[in-house]
């Protein structure tokens, strides 16, 4: 069924929506007379979604991105490559179409944010002006909080939690795997990056093991007693690759504290394992940058205006994505993509001299179990009385437990869909 | 329970998102969070429905019936019932507005 725009249909909806009214209030200001210059550092879902729409919504806004790598590859999507499913060229990204939309784009590191002078310090030793900052560079890890894990640690026990050398790395390691292995995911506390991440690796992994090593085992050793989507995954499980996965939470000994990466020796409070793949995903905290600035107050995570993701403690830097406190949302790429949407257009706002507008945030976290099975959690927030980002009652909520299978594979083909609208919208 | 011919009348699905408090600022909805899945521009790139060749009364009558549960979607029954009167009529006409 295509329905087709006609001019009739139009008029009658204009009619019905009280004309020009509301046409006028969903227009784009044209913000020609918006001048001034913004600094993004990172060039992730936050960071690339925020210096595309700045200039979108104001042209001659002057807007730089400072982002260290030339090409980004994404977390969302990573575990299709740790599976077989996908190459790692399909999830890593250029800034070419940053550039051609009027962003100035500067591939180097950020060691300073100096607000007193509202400026911003490079590894290359540039000295970068802001009026406002906008800061979206996700996490650190928090190196030792599990005995012996430490970066070196990650070359043979790989986090995979930041996309690329260590996504590659873990994918090396399964294709090395003999069949009959064991693949241990070990999961942080929350809060982390992408609640349900680690629940699709372990499908996908086990749907690679199942077409090549149908043997092996993958076992997910948690510091918690429940996750994201659990009973959809569960299901899953149990249809796709039965006794294939198993689930240890915090109760049942799932805490692992301690790792010897040479002996491949982890630990949870009870029990040692040795598998043949060891992926330990560890705790995490907000990038170490943002402690330059106390953006972080001392603690792991930035509290900011839930309007205008303005920071908490310094109002001419936002903050965005994974690294700030943003109510009920999880830190996922889509909610750092909405967080972006709302923030452009407080800043455009600001420079206009007008209130920020009170933003509806979107979520949706596609997770893919196999090529044809999808599941997702969805959500719709607002401010809630105390200012708060919150979830509206009843827009929120999981796929629906035992759908046919239809049903998981168009949410399999939406998830897909969703890669490919978001990666085009942010570096397209 | 949804059967996979339901699933196909919804496969013209639309994601939509709306923004409030027209008073108080100089946008009342922002149209560009339904972007990260239908396309910017309402132009989608895979395999999520385009929105940009649905006229205004088709994108206002999607929304509801996804709202009120009339047509059974994914995701789309979830966020739609996210939206008010005035938030699903406003999109309706910003993406009515766009050229194919």
């Amino acid at each position: 069924m295509r329905i087709r725009k006609t001019a009739t249909s139009r008029r009658k909806l204009l009619k019905i929506a009280g004309a020009s009214a509301l046409a006028g209030m969903i227009a784009n200001r044209a913000a020609a007379a918006v001048r001034g210059k913004v600094v993004v550092i990172g060039g992730g879902f936050g960071g690339a979604t925020v210096a595309k729409y700045l200039k979108l919504h104001a042209p001659d806004l002057e807007v730089a991105l400072v982002e260290r790598t030339k090409e980004f590859a994404t977390c969302p999507f990573s575990n299709t490559v740790i599976g077989g499913l996908n190459e790692l060229d399909f999830i890593t990204h250029g800034y070419g179409g940053l550039r051609a939309a009027g962003v100035e784009i500067l591939h180097d590191s950020v060691v300073d944010i100096d607000d007193g002078r509202a400026k911003i310090r490079l590894a290359g030793g540039e000295a970068l002006a802001y009026d406002r900052l906008v800061v979206s560079p996700g996490i650190d890890f928090k190196w030792n909080a599990i005995e012996g894990y430490d970066e070196s640690a990650a070359e043979r026990m790989p986090h995979a939690w930041s996309a690329g050398s260590q996504t590659a790395l873990l994918r090396r390691q399964l294709e090395a795997m003999e069949d009959g292995g064991l693949v241990v995911v070990s999961v942080p506390e929350n809060p982390f990056r992408c609640p349900p991440g680690p629940y699709e690796r372990a499908s996908l992994i086990a749907n690679y093991l199942k077409k090549t090593k149908p043997r092996s085992k993958v076992l997910i050793l948690d510091s918690k007693d429940g996750f994201s989507k659990q009973r959809l995954f569960e299901e899953g499980w149990e249809r796709l690759y039965p006794g294939m996965i198993e689930w240890v939470g915090f109760s049942d000994g799932g805490n692992v504290v301690e790792v010897e990466p040479k002996q491949m020796i982890v630990r949870t409070d009870f029990e040692e394992f040795r598998p043949d793949v060891a992926n330990i995903v560890p705790p995490q905290r907000s990038a170490l940058l943002l402690d330059t600035a106390g953006l972080a107050e001392g603690g792991d995570w930035c509290r900011v205006n839930q309007r205008t993701f303005a920071s908490a403690v310094a109002p001419n830097i936002h903050v965005l994505g994974d690294a700030c406190l943003a109510g009920s949302m999880p830190k996922s790429g889509f909610s750092a993509n909405s967080q972006a949407k709302a923030c452009a257009r407080a800043i455009v706002s600001h420079f206009q001299g007008e209130s920020p507008p009170e933003p509806a945030l979107i979520n949706t976290c596609y997770s893919l179990l196999s090529e044809s099975y999808g599941i997702s959690v969805a959500a719709v927030y607002r401010l809630d009385k105390d200012n708060q980002i919150a979830s509206i009652p009843g827009a929120s909520g999981t796929s629906p437990p035992n759908a046919p299978a239809e049903y998981r594979s168009l949410e399999a083909d939406y998830a897909r869909g969703w890669y490919a609208s978001i990666t085009a919208e942010m570096f397209g | 329970m949804l059967g996979p011919k339901t699933l196909l009348a919804t496969v013209p699905a639309i994601c939509l998102l709306a923004a409030a408090s027209a008073e108080e600022s100089g946008f009342s909805v922002m149209p560009e969070m339904c972007a990260g899945c239908h396309g910017q521009g309402g132009l989608s790139p895979g395999p999520i429905p385009s929105l940009a060749h649905l006229d205004a009364e088709a994108v206002l009558s999607l929304l509801e019936s996804f709202r009120e549960g009339e047509i059974e979607a994914t995701v789309m029954n979830r966020i739609a019932r996210g939206l008010t009167d005035a938030e699903i009529a406003s999109l309706a006409t910003y993406f009515g507005s766009l050229e194919e």
